[in-house]
């Protein structure tokens, strides 16, 4: 069955299958690093509103496209143009309408989806809504790709660059104001980022599933990771593995691949719950040696020579 | 140049309807360490962060070394209460010290020296054995600390402490107090504390707030001054000569 696959993805007559599986590898990487980020900072509400916000512009470029004969104009232009305005509307209302967030940020979700909907209905011949909101490896193209190798590089980079001030803000953002950072600026960014991310799976799984494949491999890698690359990094690789698996097992007994994907991440996700619960039983007598070792470490202060006097002030 | 680490003239500062500091007027020469009471509600920590510059006054003027806090703010070093950061997300030690250098305009990764600054700020605080600790792993006073020696390995000019010594055991609260009167041979201080029956060596103002502020130097600080302000909450203590002309020398 393995060599099967391999040998599918090897062929000339369906490219379709190693395009998927080139994009899942390279999106991957985008995924741990941003996937990371949207979980520590318990954003993924504001990704998903995002990436159902994303079939407004899927739709919108599909009409241009077809009914206005703008054939330069691809669906995952439309994508991205909404993804990003989406990012940043979601950006101002979380930093100046707070009290009204979730309001907004479901109606962003809905209406995004309805625009994207009336267009797909205005536009001549059959489009078929459902390889956009769950995934349809079959609607990737070559081109696609070269655009999915530039955005991950992008996204990558940005990450990477930005990745001191991005913990500082998530860990503290009252101390990261204090220091003068832009932290408007920088949450706005990384909105940006998760908008850009979620884009690049649209064809392998779809935008309506994309937020579990965003947050699943980095909510596991959390659960046994205890530094922010450590999580970035194994949440790549989980990533990986997922949409490779998943591509292989759908191919195997013709399946979806954007459920197979997810249903796995899912069962991924179930797993580790459960081995983390297993092993925190376990380990009770380990906490404990941690703590001797903790007093054992205390602090040896300044107060030597300097005694403290207490009666001295004339409180 | 005023000469002033910290100079507060008349400010004013409201959430939404409600006055939480009036008409405040505060000058802080350099070197000083200032200690800052009042009762729970009464503009404490609204006072720090208006010096801080995370709020704005609705009227007055704020300025910290004589500019506005935001452009001071790379001389500014900030201890808040322990609530703001989120223990949830995977930190060393060494890295929630790393954060104290941070800046406005840098980007990329942290320098030899900048490593350097935070050992020495977690070897100040007696912290260097635990530099590779989780932040979170540690006890309430030692997480006060790494966050005492995330302000410092900013090199700061201004150290701003918001209670650093609430909820810690008082060999901890010693140790920070020791250190603190140490540091302010270097460093101007301002640290506000619900303790009042014990103020640091080396004090030498006390900033009573309650709503409005009240300076007084040590010596002044009688025990029926602090039975007014807390015994009675409205009654503020009674203001002498040098404090009245500082708090209403403005208007």
């Amino acid at each position: 069955m393995v060599s099967e696959f391999v040998g599918a993805l090897l062929s000339q007559d369906i490219p379709f299958l190693r395009y998927a599986l080139i994009a899942g590898v390279l999106s991957s990487m985008a995924f741990g690093v941003v996937g990371t980020y949207v979980v520590v900072q318990r954003i993924s509400y504001m990704a998903g509103a995002i990436s159902h916000a994303v079939l407004g512009g899927i739709g919108l470029a599909l009409y241009l496209n077809r009914a206005q004969g703008l054939t330069f104009i691809q669906p995952i232009h439309g994508a991205l143009v909404f993804a990003l305005l989406a990012a940043v509307l979601v950006s101002a209302v979380s930093q100046r309408a707070r009290q009204r967030e979730d309001t907004i940020l479901g109606a962003l979700w809905s209406v995004g989806m309805a625009v994207g909907v009336l267009f797909l209905a205005k536009t001549p011949g059959y489009v078929d809504p459902m390889s956009y909101l769950f995934g349809n490896i079959l609607i990737m193209s070559r081109q696609d790709l070269w655009l999915i190798v530039g955005l991950d590089l992008v996204i990558l980079l940005v990450a990477v660059v930005f990745y001191h001030q991005f913990a500082a803000v998530i860990f503290d953002r009252e101390f990261a104001i204090a220091r003068g950072l832009r932290v408007g600026m920088y949450s706005t960014l990384m909105l940006c980022l998760a908008a850009l991310t979620v884009v690049l799976m649209v064809g392998v799984v779809g935008i309506v599933m994309v937020v579990a494949l965003l947050t699943l491999p980095a909510a596991i890698a959390g659960l046994f990771c205890r530094s922010l690359k450590a999580m970035m990094v194994t949440a790549a690789l989980l990533c990986m593995i997922f949409t490779s698996t998943g591509l292989g097992v759908s191919y195997a007994y013709d399946l979806p691949t954007g459920p197979t994907v997810i249903l796995i991440a899912g069962i991924a996700y179930a797993l580790a719950l459960a081995v983390r619960r297993f092993r925190n039983r376990g380990g009770a007598v380990q906490i404990k040696q941690g703590e001797v070792e903790q007093s054992a470490g205390c602090w040896r202060g300044v107060q030597d020579g300097e005694a403290v006097e207490t009666g001295s002030h004339n409180v | 140049m005023s000469g002033y680490a910290i100079e507060l003239d008349r400010v004013d500062f409201s959430y939404g309807y409600v006055q939480v500091i009036v008409n405040a007027s505060l000058r802080v020469t350099e070197s000083e360490f200032v200690y800052v009471i009042g009762p729970n509600g009464g503009g404490k920590t609204t006072l720090l962060k208006l010096i801080v510059g995370l709020l704005k006054p609705q009227s007055g003027a704020v300025r910290v070394f004589g500019m506005e806090p935001e452009k001071a703010r790379s001389r500014i070093g900030y201890v808040a209460q322990q609530s703001s950061h989120d223990l949830s997300v995977p930190m060393t030690v060494r890295e929630v010290v790393l954060m104290g250098r941070l800046t406005a305009d840098r980007i990329g990764g942290y320098t030899t020296s900048d490593l350097l600054a935070a050992d020495r700020a977690l070897e100040r605080l007696g912290m260097s054995e635990l530099s590779d600790w989780q932040f979170a792993d540690l006890s309430g006073g030692q997480k006060q600390r790494v966050l005492i020696a995330r302000a410092l390995a900013g090199e700061p000019d201004l150290l701003l402490l918001d209670e650093p010594t609430a909820n810690i055991d008082p060999a901890a609260r010693e140790d920070i107090i020791g250190l603190l009167e140490h540091l302010r041979q270097e460093i101007t201080i301002l640290m506000v504390s619900h303790d009042v029956w014990f103020v640091p060596e080396g004090v030498t103002k006390v900033v009573c707030v309650d709503k409005t502020v009240a300076v007084h130097p040590t010596s002044e600080v009688t025990a029926e001054a602090v039975y007014q302000m807390y015994g009675k909450r409205a009654r503020l203590i009674r203001h002498d000569r040098l404090s009245e002309e500082v708090v209403r020398g403005g208007v």
